[in-house]
């Protein structure tokens, strides 16, 4: 019975996504595809800025839906749920929540969350805090339907560096990745993992207690006809079945510092990850052991995730010092990288015909960040446009919707439209 | 209660009293100058060595899914060997044998799983190993001994003794020859190995390529140091006297510094140390007593270099707090009997305006929170012709990058130039008076070493963390992207005189571009520019230096050791 229902949600909860909708981390197919935006022929020489709203520290990315934004912010000791008109930037509700962090040293510069991007579906809201609360709210109220914070689970719910890992759904199940270690492979004891409630009223529905969670978020793919859940833990990559858990293949993946952060692409039955310092690395995982296809150190991807377009894959590199690149992603074949010296981060989003990054400094940088426009070709980096969106850090995704695009840096969020 | 090391420590003690201690063996042969013993190969810790026939190009191969290093196509690369999966330590080398830093990662031992930190010691032939030390972690995480960061300290190694700063906090002293001719010296090497954390496991096996330990001295017990993050520096060996930076720091939120009162830099007398029966407190010659560690920044790390003072012998020491300090290294003796070194004078590697807004007393700027603030000195500094030269940097992670690379006149310890680079932590390489130093951002300078006046400088495009090497006519620069930058340093000063210095070395497709001012003055084409730089990429992180040893280059990777020599293969 309960899977019968557990069914009839998940339709209702993804058939009520439009078009122009961006529910949360990467948008609809977690790829980074935007698929309502209408992108000019030719880029102005400014975007015009509208509304601005000072919304709260944090770099958790925004996401749209039925005409509203949905943020998670911090405001003081308190996580913050916004919701605002994304006509008018008008805030039509808020629900806090006191959660006091203090980060690790080393994560100081940034801040204290949240980064994890809201998820919306069926009329509501999930936002997963700096310390892994995951809340579920009405997206017309924003009242509180049910709260987790899964302390009775893991004695650390927050991942090493800070919950990072964005909320998913998955068959009417919000996935999350949860805890902080020690993880399993710094002393041997899994100490996290990735956990799955029914979106309807947070009940556990499965665990797999893996490993910590890093920074990646999980994506549901299709390999070979068989539904994956493939992420990035603190020191694996796996696959999860999204019925019930079950780990489908892992692989060792150590980056320093324990921070896996780039959600993982898959391309047919190759898995595409990366990692600091790691290079960009492939892997067939159709069968129950991953098999390496190819890797490179052409480029490496930190906190940066990859867009697939085809064959092709475009990302941020952290090499040089931060530089666009694109890959053939059946060969790992370099087919360009664009200027070194970029900057810290690139959030990217695919519009089709080009591609957007937004290049951020670093978190403490008094640095603008920039909107970079570029031509998704294989031939050459291209590049179309540059605007500065802000004085400073901007780690957040931009959210593209018609011909709109709104953009979050530490504190404010502003609409910025093009002609 | 009794420190479990200590009583180790004790207990090895009473066992050298018990066997009659390490025998007195042939005196100590004398170093070899086509060697690199310790940091900076001399104790003028000048990153710069005679060597000649050095490989200007050369191609580290591919690395296989299994992370080892298929040569195949490979050149000039006579062997590549797999290291743990960090490598901070630097490789020294001496007669024949390379001692290395690294982590327990992949080493496959069923004795010991998960996170150790190891010196390996291979041999320079064939990278084979001949021993090696594990020392477990002290169980403190990022605290006091980040995880998988493995042996940080460069070794020195002088005569049949290797001696290295362990993640524990420790100095050591090791065997050369490890166990192959016996076990001397402390006899517990089975339960020090076993340690998980502070508290003793079952005693492991010991096997003869295990490391050979002569002595311990306990620097948490005896110093009560409070070594931030990790423990690292080289220790500097004049005859039998031991300087060692003691790692002592801030806590790991940085709102803390438990033992200010701790030295920053200590001498033990290491023959002494070899004594059966000896307590760790006979073995203490003396420790700086200029109150650094109420000034420490963050953590201090770093060694001094050795020089000269008006004449005499001095230690020259880069304080973490920002200040270079010539000590006189024979300690006097305080009321209480203690050994301290007589601080000749100190001076201020920050400029005024980096210690306080506009240069205003009253108004300090707080260290690490914005991109301004004052730095420490992480770089060992080099002792050249009568001049001392520092940079200020901090750590990596920091994000906040003042720098300034001093020249300091040893014997009054005043300014004779400065110039501000970005932070950095490269020890200089000094040689015929031009002056080579990265900076963390990735850009590497040349300066005439006189005058401070800039001759060239080149973008890498990717944080240094090691230090140059100059020898052979090239300047050697490892990178972050794993990219190792050569540049020919005759040809390079051959342009700036040409062109009157103060140039940017930009590369641009295949050309290489002179620049000053904002306009490019001399164009090197595509098919010459291979003669003046090269650019190889290796397959991870450079974060350790190269260095050179009887005509071998050796580039320690985050993963891999490669020995190259030209025509290798």
């Amino acid at each position: 019975m309960r899977n019968v229902v557990g069914a009839a949600l998940g339709f209702l909860l993804s058939s009520s996504l439009c078009a122009q909708d961006w529910p949360g981390w990467r948008g609809a197919g977690h790829d980074g595809k935007a698929s309502g935006f209408q992108a000019p022929a030719s880029w102005p020489e400014e975007l015009r800025r509208g509304w601005q709203v000072e919304v709260g520290e944090g770099h958790a990315s925004p996401a749209l839906a039925d005409g509203r934004y949905f943020l998670h912010v911090r405001q003081g000791d308190s996580e913050v749920a916004l919701c605002l008109d994304a006509a008018t930037g008008k805030e039509l509700w808020r629900e806090a929540l006191e959660v006091k962090y203090d980060p690790p040293p080393d994560a100081k510069s940034y801040g204290k969350g949240p980064f994890a991007s809201p998820l919306v579906a069926g009329g509501r809201v999930y936002t997963f805090g700096i310390k892994s609360t995951l809340s579920c709210l009405d997206a017309r109220t924003g009242k509180l339907l049910w709260r987790a914070d899964f302390k009775d689970r893991f004695p650390k719910p927050e991942a090493e560096w800070g919950t990072a890992a964005s909320p998913v759904l998955v068959d009417g199940k919000v996935v999350v990745h949860v805890g902080g270690g020690p993880g399993k492979h710094r002393d041997g004891k899994g100490r996290g993992g990735v956990v799955a409630l029914d979106a309807a009223d947070g009940t556990v529905k499965w665990a797999w207690e893996g490993d910590c969670a890093g920074s990646a978020t999980p994506v549901p793919v299709t390999v070979g006809g068989v539904p994956q859940l493939v992420t990035q833990t603190e020191s694996l990559a796996v696959g999860l079945s999204p019925a019930d858990g079950k780990l489908l293949w892992e692989l060792e993946f150590k980056s320093q510092y324990n921070q896996n952060a780039v959600t993982p692409v898959v391309l047919g039955d190759l898995a595409i990850l990366s990692g600091y310092q790691m290079g960009v690395r492939a892997y067939r995982i159709g069968g129950p052991k991953p098999e390496p296809a190819w890797q490179t150190r052409e480029a490496s991807m930190f906190m940066s995730s990859p867009i697939l377009k085809g064959d092709r894959l475009y990302g941020f590199s952290e090499m040089g010092s931060g530089q666009f690149f694109c890959l053939d992603a059946k060969s790992s074949e370099t087919m360009w990288t664009g200027e070194a010296r970029q900057g810290t981060n690139a959030a990217l989003v695919d519009a089709g015909a080009v591609l957007l990054g937004l290049v951020t400094p670093g978190p403490t940088d008094r640095k603008p960040s920039h909107l970079v426009v570029f031509g998704a070709t294989d031939k050459e980096y291209e590049e179309k446009a540059r605007y500065k969106v802000s004085d400073g850090p901007a780690f957040a995704h931009p959210v593209l919707s018609g011909k709109t695009i709104a953009i979050k840096d530490r504190t404010k969020f502003a609409l910025w439209t093009l002609p | 209660m009794n420190h479990p090391l200590r009583a180790g420590i004790l207990a090895a003690a009473a066992l050298l009293a018990a066997c009659g201690g390490i025998p007195a063996g042939p005196a100590e042969p004398a170093a070899d100058p086509g060697d690199w013993p310790e940091w900076g190969r001399t104790p003028a810790k000048n990153m710069s060595s005679g060597a000649t026939g050095l490989p200007f190009s050369m191609d580290p191969g591919r690395v296989r899914p299994d992370g080892s290093v298929d040569l195949a196509n490979a050149k000039n690369v006579l062997w590549a060997v797999t290291m743990g999966s960090q490598t901070y330590g630097n490789p020294a080398i001496s007669r024949g044998r390379i001692f290395v830093g690294t982590n327990n990662e992949g080493r496959g031992d069923p004795r010991f799983k998960g996170d150790y930190s190891l010196l390996r010691c291979l041999d320079a032939a064939t990278g084979k190993e001949i021993w090696t030390l594990t020392v477990p972690k002290l169980g403190t995480g990022k605290v006091g001994d980040w995880e998988f960061l493995g042996i940080c300290s460069h070794p020195t190694v002088v005569g049949d003794r290797v001696y290295i700063l362990t993640n524990r906090c420790e100095v050591m002293c090791l065997d050369f020859n490890g166990l192959a001719d016996g076990n001397q010296g402390d006899q517990d090497e089975a339960q020090y190995m076993s340690y998980v954390g502070t508290t003793p496991g079952k005693p492991v096996e010991v096997k003869p390529t295990d490391a050979d330990i002569l002595w311990r001295y306990n620097m948490i017990e005896e110093l009560a140091i409070f070594q931030h993050n990790i423990t690292a520096g080289s220790p500097l060996v004049i005859g039998d006297v031991l300087y060692c930076p003691t790692s002592n720091g801030v806590t790991y939120d940085h709102t803390d510094l438990p033992s200010p009162k701790a030295p920053v830099l200590i001498a033990l007398d290491r023959k002494a140390a070899e004594r059966p029966g000896v307590k760790p407190s006979e073995i203490l010659l003396g420790e700086e007593a200029s109150q650094i560690s109420k000034r420490i920044f963050h953590g201090a790390w770093t060694g001094p270099c050795w020089g000269k003072v008006r004449g005499k012998d001095a230690l020259l020491f880069p304080g973490p707090d920002g200040f270079l300090y010539a000590f006189d290294p024979r300690p006097v003796k305080d009321a209480d009997g203690f050994g301290l070194f007589p601080e000749l004078w100190r001076y201020d590697c920050n400029p005024p305006d980096y210690r306080f807004r506009n240069g205003d007393p009253t108004k300090p700027i707080q260290y690490a929170v914005g991109p301004e603030g004052p730095s420490e000195i992480m770089a060992t500094p080099v002792f050249y012709k009568g001049r001392v030269y520092a940079a200020i940097g901090q750590d990596p992670e920091h994000r906040a990058r003042p720098g300034n690379l001093s020249c300091v006149d040893a014997d009054t310890g005043k300014k004779v130039w400065d110039y501000r680079i970005d932070g950095t932590m490269s020890t200089c390489a000094i040689v015929d008076d031009l002056v080579y130093v990265p900076d963390l951002t990735g850009r590497i300078y040349c300066f005439d070493a006189a005058t401070g006046k800039l001759q060239w400088k080149h973008d890498t495009q990717a944080e240094v963390w090691s230090s140059p090497l100059v020898a052979d006519g090239k300047v050697y620069v490892g990178n972050k992207d794993g990219v190792l930058t050569i540049f020919r340093t005759d040809l390079m000063k051959k342009l700036a005189d040409e062109l009157g210095g103060d140039l940017e070395a930009k590369v641009q497709g295949k050309r290489l571009l002179l620049r000053k001012e904002g306009k490019t003055v001399r164009e090197i084409p595509a098919e010459q520019a291979p003669g003046y730089f090269q650019k190889i990429r290796f397959p991870n992180e450079i974060h350790c230096s190269p260095i050179v040893a009887q005509g071998v280059l050796y580039v320690a990777t985050f993963r891999h050791l490669f020995a190259i020599k030209e025509a290798a293969k």
